[in-house]
């Protein structure tokens, strides 16, 4: 069954999570602990992923800036910084093995890590709910003149 | 005539494959004709979103919509469902 979603110019924003619209994440909260990943306007951009390099293991502190995940794909090379502080309880190994899991499912299998973070009020403050979103991303894609996302085959929700 | 529409992206591997299925059956069956839509365009977003179509490659005929790349044999049981 399909997860309630909010759609901007074809990007898709899940109801039930909330997003860091200037690193284009998402989070997910569970039981003090946030698991993130890249969105659909990160994937879109990226195109199709070719290798994810983890610079952290589950047990490593890190922070804001730090980076967690090094992505690369044919023409484009980007890292994941979470964008608050904690401990890695966690990484994606399968992204190791299926780097395309992220562009196939961004917001379900293609997660990219677990944090535990140090301040968990400070961490949510970066990330804001659907509704919220919804506005920022369709003033940040008009101001950039960002493209539409695109979904390939097997996309999921 | 029967349509079968091909939305497709040129950053999608498969629609290429999608798009050869169509073309392939379009040639054999003169009651068929292709129509690509890419999501490139603004009018292809447009035409998309008026179909609530996501992924691509997509493929519609009738009112059957396939979200992959079908196989010939599978495009044709679609139009074959069409015309009855």
């Amino acid at each position: 069954m399909t997860r309630p979603f909010r759609l901007v110019n074809n990007c898709v924003l899940p109801e039930d999570l909330r997003f860091d619209v200037e690193e284009d994440l998402w989070v997910e909260q569970e039981d003090g602990v946030l698991r993130v990943g890249m969105n659909d306007h990160s994937q879109t951009i990226a195109g199709s992923i070719m290798h994810v390099n983890f610079r952290v293991e589950p047990g490593d502190e890190v922070e804001a800036e730090s980076r967690i995940a090094v992505i690369e794909a044919a023409k484009w090379i980007g890292v994941v910084k979470p964008g608050f502080g904690g401990e890695v309880v966690e990484v994606n190994a399968e992204l190791e093995r299926d780097a395309e899991l992220v562009n196939r499912s961004p917001y379900r299998r293609g997660w990219v890590a677990r944090i535990r973070p140090s301040d968990p009020e400070a961490a949510m403050e970066r990330f804001v709910p659907v509704a919220e979103a919804e506005e920022l991303y369709r003033e940040k894609m008009e101001r950039m003149g960002l493209d539409d996302c695109v979904h390939c085959e097997e996309f999921e929700i | 005539m029967v349509t079968v529409e091909v939305y497709t992206h040129p950053t999608c591997i498969s629609c290429g494959d999608a798009v050869e299925a169509a073309e392939a059956l379009a040639k054999r069956r003169p009651d068929v004709e292709v129509r690509i839509v890419s999501l490139a365009t603004e009018r292809g977003r447009e035409k998309a979103k008026g179909n609530e179509v996501l992924v691509v490659p997509t493929v519609i005929v009738g009112t059957k919509k396939v979200q992959a790349a079908p196989s010939e044999k599978d495009l044709e049981e679609m139009v074959d469902g069409v015309t009855g």
